[in-house]
């Protein structure tokens, strides 16, 4: 993981904004379900400042199910999810596309594919039939900032999960997103990539002036990291705020069912859960 | 990378032509490659040609045989690198879609019951109809079940043991000219088509090709798995339904007119993919020219290796593309297969 210099910098340059865009994903009511359980119920969320947003919550609670009904990967049973202020079930998954990125935790391939092939996919949305010479340059880019060069040449069926993490990652940055969705994408990562990729993402969402979005499970970092934290519990969201007002021992105690002491160091909380022996 | 994969692609397209031309020469009247040619340009240009027996072998008697294998190897290698990309399935081709079992059912109940569902149309739209079949039920599979690639070859090959087993009821009541006649026709044969109807066989396949050439992009992601491709903006259910009533039809038009030809689709993509890479860009047509080429090949040693016996074709592909097709796996299993 680097810094933004020299040609990186193609990637981290300030969004194009039109006038009249509104950059915003607001659920309206919504609500998601598997035939008779339901998973999720009237949800409303607005998110309209640029920055990184992490999701936390419990196995199971529908953190993944709420970002992938941002970009019609699965349909809401019932109320709305407005992408841009536009309602996404009118709009095509190409439409989307051009607005959003999703970056899923893993992915499996059948096919041989080197890095760089991977991450060209990305383009997809943006680019014509035929590869140009800007897809190339922000494909470079984007495996310099994810720190892949070594393994360039390499099919991503032979990399590690972490390594493989850091490819689906670059595939969202090369789409040039407005919206940038990812999906525990530190899972896989050591302590030195976790804490490279929040900072990197926490930056980028900064620099371009755009939303990340990401469903996490480590509570420290997402309070080191995060500019706004959606704490999820119920079928619904439990707690919304900065870290400091969403990490309390008393959120965690309801929600996890696990003691925690909070400490504030530099205005960042630091989670210290409390182990039960029997 | 681009400069190697287009170059495979042009001298796929060379060894076309000089192997059809060469195909032209070798008979049980060997014609001088020269004369051939000729033969060929005056064809195309109309003239009135110098002897007109050798122009009656060349253009009449052998380039029939050569076109069919050209064009076939072709629609069947687009089918079957279209099927595996789609449904990210290597062993995913014709055969294994139940596209050919179909063909063979239909064939045989005009072949031995004398069931023609256009009367007098006979064996080809009998096995037209009845390939289509498969496709059929795995689209409304996908309509209503929301079936997975996986369930999707699944449900294909049970098509295949289905039709395979009903075939094989009618064979045992069959008389002996009868059998022999769908025996010929399971083992495919490029012998016996005309002009007429290779140049069907063209029109739909260039078709055909120009769409799944279209859509190359889209397989690429649909490689990545559906749920990225849909991020990445493909309306994967639609797209892979509408490849593959496209590439059934390709398939299944092949199919109806020589028989049942394996392993073209299954392994000229594989083949091509272990020399250009999986961008179905360049591996659409390279393996279409590729297949085309192999069964041209297939065509040529049928003709010679037994002569004057003529094999049927089918025999021919199974015997070079077994081995080279395992000769692959065992060379290149870890850089191109999962």
């Amino acid at each position: 993981m680097t810094d933004g210099t020299g040609g990186k910098s193609l990637l981290l340059e300030p969004r194009q904004t039109q006038e009249g865009e509104d950059l915003s994903v607001r659920f309206e009511d919504m609500s998601f379900g598997y035939d008779e359980k339901m998973i999720l119920e009237h949800i409303d969320l607005e998110i309209s400042e640029p920055g990184l947003l992490c999701i936390l919550g419990p196995n199971g609670v529908g953190k993944t199910t709420i970002v992938k009904c941002i970009n019609k990967l699965l349909k809401p049973k019932a109320g709305h999810v407005y992408l841009n202020g536009r309602d996404v079930s009118t709009m095509s998954l190409l439409e989307i596309a051009q607005i959003l990125a999703f970056v899923p935790n893993s992915q499996q391939t059948v096919f041989s594919m080197t890095v760089p092939e991977a991450i060209l996919m990305g383009r997809h949305p943006r680019a014509g039939w035929s590869t140009s010479e800007r897809d190339i340059k922000v494909v470079d880019a984007a495996i310099d900032l994810m720190g892949l060069q070594e393994f360039s040449q390499r099919d991503i069926r032979q990399l590690s999960a972490g390594q493989t993490q850091r490819v689906l990652i670059a595939r969202g940055l090369v789409q040039e997103p407005n919206v940038l969705i990812l999906d525990e994408p530190t899972s896989n990562l050591d302590v030195k990539y976790q804490m490279d990729v929040m900072r990197f993402l926490k930056a980028y969402a900064r620099d371009r002036q755009i939303i990340v979005i990401m469903v996490c499970h480590d509570l420290n970092i997402t309070a080191a990291y995060a500019d706004r934290v959606v704490l999820m519990y119920g079928r619904g969201v439990y707690a919304d705020g900065t870290a400091e007002e969403v990490l309390t021992a008393e959120n965690i105690k309801n929600v996890y069912k696990v003691d925690a002491e909070v400490s504030v160091r530099n205005g960042i909380p630091q989670v210290h859960l409390i182990p039960e022996y029997d | 990378m681009r400069a190697k994969r287009l170059g495979f692609i042009g001298a796929c397209i060379v060894a076309c032509l000089v192997l059809g031309i060469f195909a032209a020469t070798v008979g049980s009247y060997n014609i001088p490659a020269d004369v051939v040619f000729e033969c060929i340009v005056d064809a195309i240009l109309g003239r009135e040609p110098a002897d007109i027996g050798l122009y009656h072998i060349v253009i009449n008697l052998r380039m029939p045989a050569i076109v069919t294998s050209l064009v076939c190897g072709f629609g069947l290698a687009i089918a079957g690198v279209c099927m595996q990309s789609m449904l990210k399935n290597p062993l995913a081709d014709p055969y294994t879609m139940g596209i050919s079992s179909g063909a063979g059912f239909g064939a045989a109940l005009a072949m031995i019951i004398g069931l023609e569902l256009i009367a007098g149309a006979g064996v080809v739209i009998n096995a037209f109809i009845f390939s289509l079949i498969p496709a059929l039920v795995i689209l409304f599979l996908s309509k209503f079940r929301n079936a997975t690639p996986t369930m999707m070859i699944l449900c294909g090959i049970a098509l295949m043991y289905l039709f395979n087993a009903a075939t094989q009821l009618f064979m045992l009541v069959a008389d002996p000219e009868d059998l022999s006649a769908v025996y010929k026709w399971m083992i495919g044969s490029v012998d016996g088509t005309s002009m007429g109807e290779a140049f069907i066989v063209l029109v739909v396949t260039i078709v055909g090709s120009i769409y799944v050439q279209y859509m190359s992009n889209h397989l690429n992601l649909m490689g990545l798995g559906d749920e990225s491709a849909k991020s990445l903006g493909v309306d994967v259910e639609r797209q892979r339904l509408i490849l593959l009533m496209v590439v059934t039809l390709v398939a299944a038009t092949v199919v109806s007119f020589t028989g049942i030809i394996g392993f073209i689709g299954l392994v000229s993509p594989h083949m091509v993919r272990a020399i250009i890479g999986t961008d179905n860009r360049y591996l659409i047509p390279a393996s279409g020219f590729f297949g085309a080429f192999l069964l041209l090949v297939s065509h040529l040693v049928a003709m010679t290796i037994a002569q004057p016996i003529v094999l049927p074709v089918g025999v021919i592909t199974s015997c070079i593309g077994g081995p080279l097709f395992l000769f692959l796996i065992l060379r290149n299993s870890k850089e191109v297969w999962a």
